[in-house]
């Protein structure tokens, strides 16, 4: 499918007629509270607008706002067609202004947010719970329907939010909801409680009570975004760290950062979760950090190796692995660090490991690397062939390489594609049996 | 000199303790004077839980989470229940946690603590706060005026249980306390909120004072964390060097100490601190691409150094230290960062030689470089070294075994 197929625009369509009606529905059944105190709704909804204002975008297009414990609150002083509106209306802040997300998608994110503060309003109408004076409540009785509502809210708004990233993106959603929101659960129930405090504090003490929160969470926020901003500049800091320690010299450059390339493919075709992948990366940038200056010296010597050099040359998976030992942050790289020149039948170095003793993904990081090192030029020889060295591939899979690996290779770059323009169709046929 | 400054110390928290002393001892026993007796036994277990949540500071030390707790009983209760909070608290927190010796004494950190205690109860009467009747709107300017006396404080207090041979410096307590601000902002404003929550939901306010607490603690220590992961792979990337040539085994990371401990002696502290820091792990990364015979022919592992180093955007400045970290003093462009981190290197050099013949001692090395400064090194650097080596008591031989 992907962002500009039919079904990702019909999805958003029903989304966001499917919200207007519920809306609809709700304003008729509960919209009398609305009436009664809308300067305090108006109020919730401007509230509701600034704390979205000031999300925090995570990676790719998920995003972490406080804003939904401004609107639970109202849930809990308006009741659930209040709520569902004031939801609907925070698509209206200024993040999202600035920008200037399609029409479509706005009317998307409305359409979803009502919903599912609506459906999460009803649940808590059912659990019985009760709107208009918080303090009236009694704990901790009042506690299941809250956290039922939240719970709700919870996952309708992941369930449409995790659909229109996987039509998107043409991935698994749930693979999406897992890396995206399953760390989000700890945080959503915090939000929420702090959600019924705000009321709580709103209906005893007013605007000086709520601020009380209010200060503490936007410092929360604050620093919760440099961390962000900080997570999601490790990757850059290691990459551009790597690619200028390895620019020195000509025959390393660019290599580990073609090498994650091929080996994010290979994972991706694998199905891996984004976690897993985001590892991957992390270990095919830093898979030969071990031979970044050695290699220089002695591999771009012509000629043969002595022995000696040869021996040292065979040490760099360990000093690699030496050197990253001590980031926690890269636990699971290591392995494929340490392994990534072992071949399946034992005959690679350092430690002579077999089959399925070598971890899966130094195994990918091994095809990924030997592809690239073939179709790169050396001190000794010239660049192989793209096509030659996927013949050297499936030659010495098995043997050299996994195999499953070699076929995920195959099968997730245009080798195929390559070989049906050239050789027509036929042959792709028995060579793929 | 260096011993006055030691006594001094000594003589504050001498002060410290005997005023603590005198406090519990006068106020202790009206603990069971009222009929608050739940209420203190409530707020001695949530001090409790926000003592086992101190938050660790990469720099060393910790923050205590539990003045938000301390903030709430003084407004709630009398002095001495909340004398009582802050010692129960103190000490069952310790207990669970076996950390006696950690941050000075327990002894210290109670006795400290009970003196910030009652200066900020003190203050609360001062703008005429009324104990146990909090009213969030007239009675903010007591409220607000009682937890910012607090958090005062407690830097200070904290400050001087950390620093063993030193008085605090104002500057040095201005920069933990605008680092550490935001926390202590949201400390207060908790404290102040789980007081205005007790009065009316009793036990279950708890819940809704930690759940805040937990989320502000854990985004800070997200942020701590991230901020270690980073200088640890700094720190490991800069052993490439060190995978090429065993020679210079550890001179990045000892390098990284000495230029840190110069740039404290000379007032540098937060950022500043931090950058000299990356300064010394990266300063010879150049080598990566420079071996010693394209070093005689005139390639400067330096500006190669620097080079690598602005393209990475987190190290991004401290690429000029690295580039002049082979300058003599008197060149243009010569920053005093760059001259740290040139006669730590320089020191590195000679008390790690690879010839051990040639090898000095800490104080051969001193007298050596002492000799070239003003020409190769700026004197102002060449004395903080001397004061950083001497405040260490390593200016015989062996000073790193010790
Ligand atoms: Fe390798
Ligand atoms: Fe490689
Ligand atoms: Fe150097
Ligand atoms: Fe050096």
């Amino acid at each position: 499918m992907g962002r500009a197929s039919p079904g990702f625009q019909n999805y958003r369509l029903a989304v966001a007629l499917g919200g207007l009606f519920f809306l609809a529905f709700l304003l008729m059944r509960w919209g009398q509270a609305i009436a009664r105190d809308w300067p305090e709704v108006l109020l919730f909804a401007f509230l509701s607008i600034v704390s979205e204002s000031l999300k925090i975008n995570l990676q790719k297009s998920a995003a972490m706002s406080v804003s939904f414990l401004v609107t639970f609150s109202a849930l809990l002083l308006f009741g659930p067609a209040a709520a569902a509106l004031i939801e609907a209306v925070s698509v209206f802040n200024w993040d999202d202004l600035r920008l200037r997300l399609p029409a479509l998608t706005m009317g998307f994110n409305a359409g979803q947010l009502a919903i599912s503060m609506g459906l999460a309003g009803i649940v808590y109408l059912l659990a019985g719970g009760t709107y208009g004076n918080p303090s009236h409540l009694s704990y901790p009785f009042a506690l299941l329907p809250i956290f039922l509502a939240a719970a709700t809210f919870f996952l309708a708004n992941t369930f449409f939010v995790s659909i229109y990233v996987g039509i998107a993106e043409d991935s698994s959603p749930l693979s999406i909801w897992a890396y995206q929101y399953e760390w989000m659960v700890p945080n959503h129930l915090a939000l929420t409680v702090i959600g019924v405090v705000l009321a709580y504090l709103y209906s005893g003490t007013g605007a000086v009570g709520i601020s009380l929160l209010i200060i503490p969470l936007l410092i929360a926020r604050q620093t919760f975004q440099v961390y962000m901003k900080l997570k999601n500049a490790y990757l850059e800091t290691v990459r551009s760290l790597v690619q200028a320690l390895e620019a020195k010299d000509p025959y390393t450059r660019g290599h580990s950062e073609r090498v994650a390339e091929y080996a994010e493919k290979i994972a991706r075709y694998m199905k891996f979760s984004e976690a897993m992948i985001e590892m991957i990366r992390y270990a095919a940038l830093l898979h030969d950090v071990g031979k970044i200056g050695v290699s220089r010296k002695i591999l771009s010597k012509p000629g043969k190796l002595s022995s000696d050099e040869y021996q040292l040359i065979q040490e760099h998976p360990k000093i690699g692995a030496q050197i990253i030992h001590e980031v926690d942050f890269l636990r699971e790289p290591l392995s494929a660090v340490l392994y990534h020149h072992e071949h399946v039948d034992g005959n690679g170095y350092a430690f002579g490991l077999k089959g399925e003793e070598i971890p899966l993904m130094a195994r990918i990081l091994t095809v990924a690397d030997s592809f690239d090192a073939m179709t790169s030029a050396r001190p000794y020889r010239n660049a192989m062939s793209v096509e030659d060295a996927y013949h050297e591939l499936i030659r010495c899979s098995g043997s050299q390489f996994d195999s499953a690996t070699v076929q995920a290779f195959l099968d997730a770059t245009d080798y195929y594609q390559e070989l049906e323009s050239r050789k027509g169709a036929e042959e792709v046929v028995t060579e793929k049996t | 000199m260096l011993r006055r400054k030691l006594s001094e110390l000594v003589l504050i928290k001498a002060i410290v303790v005997i005023l603590g002393l005198i406090i519990l001892v006068v106020f202790l026993p009206f603990v069971w004077m009222d009929k608050l007796g739940l209420a203190a036994i409530f707020f001695v277990a949530c001090a409790v839980i926000a003592g086992l949540m101190d938050v660790q500071l990469p720099q060393g030390g910790s923050v205590s989470v539990d003045g938000a707790v301390v903030v709430a009983s003084i407004a709630l209760l009398p002095l001495p229940k909340t004398l009582l909070v802050v010692t129960g608290g103190t000490l069952i927190a310790a207990l669970i946690k076996r950390s006696w010796r950690n941050s000075g004494g327990i002894g210290f950190v109670v006795t400290s603590k009970s003196v910030t205690a009652t200066a900020a109860t003190a203050v609360f009467y001062l703008f005429r706060g009324e104990i146990g009747k909090i009213d969030p709107i007239g009675g903010f300017p007591a409220l607000f005026a009682m937890s910012t006396t607090y958090f005062a404080f407690e830097i200070l207090m904290d400050e001087l249980s950390k620093l063993r041979r030193r008085v605090p410096s104002l500057s040095a307590l201005a920069s933990s306390g605008k680092f550490l601000f935001p926390l202590y902002l949201t400390f207060s404003s908790l404290g102040i909120l789980l007081a205005l929550l007790y009065g009316t939901m009793g036990a279950w306010s708890a819940l809704f004072f930690f759940l805040p607490l937990v989320v502000t603690r854990h985004s800070f220590k997200l942020y701590m964390d991230i901020r270690k992961v980073y200088t640890n792979t700094i720190k490991a990337l800069a052993n490439t060097i060190e995978a090429q040539n065993p020679d210079r085994r550890g001179h990045a990371e000892r390098v990284a100490e000495i230029a840190t401990g110069i740039a404290r002696e000379m007032g540098l502290h937060g950022k500043d601190l931090e950058l000299v820091g990356y300064a010394a792990l990266l300063h010879d990364i150049g080598m990566i691409a420079v071996d010693e015979e394209a070093e005689k022919s005139g390639v400067d592992h330096a500006a190669i150094g620097a080079e690598i180093i602005e393209k990475v955007e987190f190290v991004r400045d401290a690429s000029e230290m690295v580039r002049m970290h082979h300058a003599s003093y008197a060149t243009n462009g010569m920053t005093f960062g760059a001259c740290i981190i040139s006669v730590a290197s320089r020191f590195d050099d000679l008390t790690n030689d690879m010839t051990i013949e040639r090898r000095l001692n800490e104080a051969q090395a001193l007298a050596k470089i002492k000799r070239d400064q003003s020409i190769l090194y700026d004197p102002k650097v060449v004395r903080a070294l001397w004061s950083f080596l001497s405040k260490r008591g390593i200016l015989d031989r062996n000073w790193r075994l010790t």
